[in-house]
């Protein structure tokens, strides 16, 4: 092989490429969990020294050194029940072990598929659960799931039009075993209508109507009685305050004095609410009443 | 592997979908997506109709890429890549055998001598240019000139003419052209294998021009071969057609380089007091056929073949006093 070679510079012009670029695949459980703790992959030697037979075997494969499934004879232990079969208890727990392992590993290209996408599976697989199932759902619902359901959907629609396919819509054909009530009804909002002689139902649709309604429309709504009693109830207050201050001043501010103070600081608080609540509810007027009725109702509301 | 794939998994397969073989799993694995890329493939096929022309323009661009290229050989009827529904025969046929390139040929009377090449990405059509052969030499026509270049080598490519920056039309021939003749991208390349070279020139707006020409290094007085550059290829003359540009986001996400990590050096580590340390590994060796090195004139095989030579020379001779003299030296 003659000629010498020559060392070429990086690609200056840009070619779009075929494929796209590969993407980087999600750590699978086993490796999160190893990255996590530290734990660092060793290399194992090919040869292993196989002490029942004494020389060398390979470590993995055909005629493996300390094979536990080729043990020829197998001691019966104390705890053994006479009709058990120990070779057959070893194949079922490796078949048990080979179930897990593929299992897991399904998990893992589930999870990473789930994650990044159908593209970071390895080219030799397909997994069947990558197909985008409803709404484009990876790995959830898809599947032999998602078929039953899709074909039960269809028996379902399938009866509900044959049902529904007479000259009286089936409201009249008898009820099929195991059909529920609800089923040949004809769907649709504005379809179903009412029983003519349940007024309980018809009342009750009528209040609910009302109550949200009134629920919309409850800060501007006012209840007269409720502010009339409570004006009447303040106004009390205030004449009852009135006339024990022109009692002590009458009386003199001798002994009484730490007493009339708590009553005074008492009534001058309770003063103070009423005549605030009082004079905003006098002095909006009309517009007020929602701050005040709120007012008010909350100032009930805390003296309650 | 796609879930947009043109084969649809068997209903019922709600199971893990693997290559039976480990040979199926390579070749699987071989087709996969790569950072660096294998050289792409050129699918050749022919339309509806076609001519004399386009079939030797069609077989002597095959010849060209014979390793790397799929020939059909028969007429295709719905391969329309520049009408809207008439790129899914052609995307299933390139998936199907792993071509990102496409040369189509065909002949009408709308179109005549008419050629289309495009390219694929990630097996959908990505951009396609038409152009009619107006003239044509064929690689026989330029007898045994090209017997020199090999297959699979590595051409250069020349773009002779500002209307390749310019016009768009030419820039994607540009780029096509580049795309086909390529090849596998390599950092090294021995010199004694580049023997083509491919010339492309815009004669003017629509009209370009492709040569191809061998390489001969003869002697020179210097280190360095006078090259001689004698035409063998096809010498076609092109007017272009339509085009069709890549949509925009198939153009970003063919656009997109990968990131390429260092390459590790392997067997090289570094010691604090040996400095820069590598590992060499030897064979093992025979003691028997071992050549160990030795002074010419001590080796004893000489020694005894020199005095059976003078023995031989002796007895012809037959003259004692003579041959004692001569053998006793």
């Amino acid at each position: 092989m003659g000629g010498r070679l020559a060392k070429l510079p990086p690609p200056v012009t840009q070619l779009p490429r075929a494929l796209p670029v590969p993407k980087a695949k999600p750590l699978t459980r086993w490796q999160q969990f190893a990255a996590k703790k530290g734990i660092v992959k060793r290399k194992r030697s090919k040869l292993l020294y196989d002490e029942t037979t004494g020389e060398w075997r390979r470590r993995h494969g055909y005629k493996r050194a300390n094979d536990d499934n080729d043990i020829p004879i197998i001691e019966a232990k104390a705890t053994d029940k006479p009709g058990e079969d120990p070779f057959a208890a070893l194949a079922a727990e490796k078949r048990e072990r080979v179930k897990t392992n593929r299992a897991a590993q399904l998990a893992n290209l589930k999870q990473a598929a789930k994650k990044a996408g159908p593209g970071v599976l390895p080219a030799s697989l397909r997994l069947a659960a990558t197909l985008p199932g409803e709404g484009g759902k990876v790995g959830k619902g898809v599947g032999k799931s998602l078929r039953r359901k899709e074909l039960k959907d269809d028996i379902k629609t399938a009866s509900r039009l044959a049902g529904i396919s007479t000259a009286s819509i089936g409201k009249f054909d008898k009820r099929l075993t195991g059909e529920k009530p609800g089923e040949r009804a004809p769907l649709g909002k504005r379809r179903n209508f009412m029983p003519v002689t349940d007024t309980k139902a018809e009342r009750s649709k009528a209040g609910s109507i009302a109550e949200k309604l009134l629920k919309e429309r409850s800060d501007d709504i006012l209840d007269i009685r409720k502010a009339m009693t409570r004006m009447e109830s303040q106004a009390r207050e205030e004449r009852h305050q009135a006339k024990r201050k022109r009692e002590e001043e009458s009386d003199g501010r001798g002994g009484a004095k730490k007493g009339r103070k708590a009553g005074g600081g008492g009534g001058r608080g309770g003063k103070k609410g009423g005549k605030g609540s009082a004079g905003k509810a006098g002095s909006k007027g009309a517009k007020g009443f929602k701050g005040a009725a709120g007012k008010a109702g909350k100032a009930g509301k805390g003296r309650r | 592997m796609q879930p947009e794939d043109a084969t649809p998994l068997v209903p019922g397969q709600t199971k893990l979908v693997k290559a039976k073989t480990r040979r199926g799993k390579r070749y699987l694995e071989s087709r996969a997506p790569k950072a660096i890329e294998d050289a792409k493939r050129v699918l050749f096929l022919y339309g509806n109709q076609t001519s004399q022309v386009i079939k030797d323009v069609v077989t002597d661009l095959y010849q060209l890429k014979r390793l790397e290229a799929q020939k059909f050989t028969r007429k295709n009827e719905n391969v329309r890549p520049f009408e809207p529904g008439g790129e899914t025969s052609l995307e299933f046929y390139c998936n199907r055998n792993n071509c990102s390139l496409f040369v189509l040929g065909s002949h009408s009377k709308k179109r005549p001598h008419n050629i289309v090449i495009g390219r694929m990405f990630d097996f959908r059509l990505y951009d396609a240019l038409e152009m009619g052969v107006e003239e044509l030499q064929v690689i026989r026509d330029f007898g045994a000139a090209g017997t020199g270049a090999q297959l699979g080598n590595k051409p250069c490519v020349v773009f002779v003419g500002e209307k390749f920056e310019s016009v768009p039309a030419m820039a994607l021939a540009k780029s096509l052209l580049l795309d086909i003749f390529r090849g596998e991208t390599v950092d090294n390349i021995n010199l004694a294998g580049v023997d083509r070279v491919v010339m492309a020139v815009a004669m003017d707006d629509c009209r370009l021009q492709l040569r191809q020409y061998s390489i001969r290094f003869k002697k020179s007085g210097t280190r360095i071969p006078r090259v001689a550059l004698t035409e063998m290829g096809p010498r076609i003359v092109f007017s272009v057609r339509r085009y069709r540009l890549p949509p925009s986001d198939l153009q970003q996400e063919a656009m997109k380089q990968p990131k390429l990590g260092k390459k590790k050096e392997k067997n090289v580590s570094s010691d604090s007091l040996a400095g820069k340390v590598g590992r060499i590994y030897m064979p093992k060796q025979s003691m028997d056929t071992l050549g160990l090195s030795k002074y010419k004139g001590t080796k004893r095989e000489r020694r005894e073949s020199a005095r059976e030579a003078a023995e031989a020379r002796k007895r012809p001779k037959a003259a004692e006093p003579v041959a004692e003299g001569a053998s006793t030296e």
